[in-house]
């Protein structure tokens, strides 16, 4: 019985392979990359619905969490220590093989962090910040916590259009590729197209399986009586400050690792990535505590808005999304009880209209 | 035969503004009893419960709990150390179904840390079993089962109330603060309630209820506490009690003292 829970997974695991054999088949592989940059958003949106539909705790700063995360790891990879090679700091991370020589495009030798080192201490610091910022944050309630993440967002947007070194207004542009094990890379390389669309997706399930295991649990159960009344919560000796704190970093720490990949699947990170409001709508169409309907609705409007179907209207359609959410479904419109609510209306509607028949 | 003490509040005080809402209380309650907080409209008791349980901060006094001092805790740490309460107005967590309501009250029963459960340890998973067959035991025992797997805002006032005394008693508390339990109920369910509360009697648990219906809590009650003013009136037993002139005045009036 406790298997079953894990069934859905195996179901978007074979959507996955028929959805790669199918754009084969049709000559459309092109649009594997969109779909492997949709996986890794997907990746903070599910994140983003643990803390926002499970605990019920809002967060409009997620975006620079992301931006930490690939920031980190973009400029670690990138940028040439041989300026400090005297140092001898940097020679023992030299020997110990944390920073490596490398070869730029133009044949310039480099000496950079390996991505896998830069990946570690990506997602260390963003779980960090997260700490930093939760701690004092995480105890207010409502749109209080919504104004001071969202301020949080702000900070991180301005440190990168101030500081030089992270590019200010410009991305930071090629990004090595990051190798993984049995050869695996996450690059922006053509023929390694199929493999990064199994990676990221493989980045998702793992993102999943986590959020199942939490969901189901006394944790989970813990988040989810948070959300439903916290003074009630911490009567039966539940630490609710701690329970969401440990969310947030939970979801921060997504955001993070979702961060560092897209950038090294892209090769470049630019202040474009801060999107936190496009996550929570997106959050909110899936129906806010619909692990799956978020997942859903994250691929569909990630996917079109990467293919450039909104347009110029892209942030526009995002925003009016949100809008439309708060004014007409504001606990989400792929909502579990309003889902159960509709069957039952049709499943009603469709016996009236068989006794009718049969009179 | 002198009975052990299990809560021991000492000269409990606690003012909001110039209202002193709690005033320099102090009284015991004995272990295995069920004991009765009554009094008129404002006399302080739901202040007396919050601060008991952690929610309001104590100005001054002590709140002592199998020996040892309680005052000024964490509500979850008060919960922790075995008090746990049903509220004047139900808070059950309306969108899980009434099953997981009482599986959260099991929380500080199991021990999986956030980690373990995100990896999914199998010992999660075992836990996970007892605690769902330990909180199926309760709703079976409030003959709840047949809502198990209802969303708890769907259920009938009464039956939520009684669902929140099952999530309460799955923590395995040792003191249950009882909030106006009867409140909204119709005097069936009332009755059906007296029952309950001594059926948790029976089982060892010490019960500190507040209520208005005087006839439930002079049926129940072992030992009555009046407060009036944020002060202690009196207290004894519901005879004593129901005899004492200043309880007659201040819940009747001066004519009938």
């Amino acid at each position: 019985m406790d298997h079953k829970r894990y069934y859905p997974i195996a179901v978007l695991f074979c959507i996955v392979i028929v959805m790669q054999l199918l754009l084969a088949v049709t000559g459309t592989s092109f649009f594997l990359k969109e779909l492997t940059q949709a996986a890794y958003y997907t990746i903070v949106v599910i994140g983003l619905c643990l803390l926002i539909g499970y605990a019920g705790q809002i967060s409009l700063g997620h975006a620079g969490f992301f931006a930490i995360g690939g920031y980190t790891s973009a400029v670690l990879t990138t940028f040439d220590f041989s300026i400090f090679s005297s140092s001898p700091f940097i020679r023992f991370l030299h020997t110990i093989g944390f920073i490596i020589q490398r070869e730029d495009l133009y044949g310039k030798q480099l000496l950079t962090f390996s991505p896998m080192v830069a990946f570690i201490l990506a997602v260390l610091f963003s779980a960090l910040a997260a700490i930093a910022i939760g701690i004092p944050v995480i105890r207010l309630h409502g749109h209080y916590l919504a104004m001071a993440t969202l301020g949080f967002g702000v900070i991180i947007k301005a440190i990168i259009d101030a500081t030089t070194v992270l590019g200010a207004h410009d991305p930071i542009t090629s990004v090595p590729g990051f190798s993984l094990f049995f050869g695996l890379e996450v690059s922006s390389k053509i023929p390694l197209r199929i493999p990064n669309y199994y990676i990221s997706w493989g980045v998702v399930i793992i993102a999943l399986v986590i959020c199942i295991n939490l969901i189901h649990s006394r944790a989970g159960r813990a988040l989810r009586s948070i959300h439903g009344n916290e003074v009630a919560a911490n009567s039966l000796g539940i630490n609710t400050t701690r329970y969401k704190l440990y969310t947030f970093i939970l979801s921060a720490v997504f955001a993070a690792i979702a961060g560092v990949f897209l950038t090294h699947y892209n090769g470049s990170i630019g202040p474009s990535v801060m999107k936190s409001v496009r996550y929570v709508a997106i959050v909110a169409v899936g129906g806010m505590a619909n692990l799956w309907g978020c997942v859903l609705m994250s691929v569909v409007l990630t996917f079109l808005s990467l293919r450039g179907v909104f347009g110029s209207f892209d942030d526009i359609v995002f925003g009016a999304i949100l809008i439309a959410m708060m004014l007409f479904a504001p606990a989400g419109l792929l909502n579990l009880t309003r889902l159960k609510l509709w069957r039952e209306k049709i499943l009603l509607m469709i016996r009236k209209y068989a006794k009718k028949d049969s009179a | 035969m002198p009975k052990k003490t299990l809560l021991d509040i000492h000269n409990l005080s606690r003012a909001f503004g110039g209202l002193k809402a709690v005033n320099n209380v102090s009284f015991e309650v004995s272990s295995g009893i069920i004991q009765a907080i009554i009094g008129p409209n404002g006399a302080g008791k739901t202040t007396l419960f919050n601060l008991i349980s952690g929610r309001l901060r104590v100005d001054s006094g002590s709140i002592i709990f199998k020996g040892m001092p309680i005052t000024g805790l964490k509500p979850y740490k008060i919960a922790k150390s075995g008090i746990t309460c049903t509220f004047q107005t139900t808070r059950l967590f309306q969108h899980m179904t009434v099953l997981e309501n009482v599986m959260a009250g099991c929380h500080i029963r199991s021990r999986a840390d956030f980690v373990s459960c995100i990896l999914g340890l199998p010992r999660t998973w075992k836990e996970e079993r007892k605690m769902r067959q330990a909180s199926q035991n309760l709703l079976e025992k409030f003959d709840l089962m047949h809502y198990a797997d209802e969303y708890a805002e769907n259920l009938p006032f009464g039956k939520q109330r009684l669902v929140e005394f099952a999530r309460a008693l799955a923590a395995g508390p040792e003191l249950l603060l009882l909030d106006e339990p009867a409140a909204g109920l119709n005097i069936y369910e009332t009755e059906e309630l007296a029952k309950f509360i001594l059926s948790i009697k029976d089982s060892g648990i010490t019960i500190l209820i507040v209520e208005h219906d005087m006839s439930l809590v002079m049926d129940i009650s072992d030992h009555i506490v009046v407060l009036d003013q944020g002060r202690l009136l009196t207290e004894g037993s519901p005879k004593q009690v129901q005899k004492n002139p200043d309880v007659v005045r201040v819940y009747l009036g001066e004519e009938y003292a």
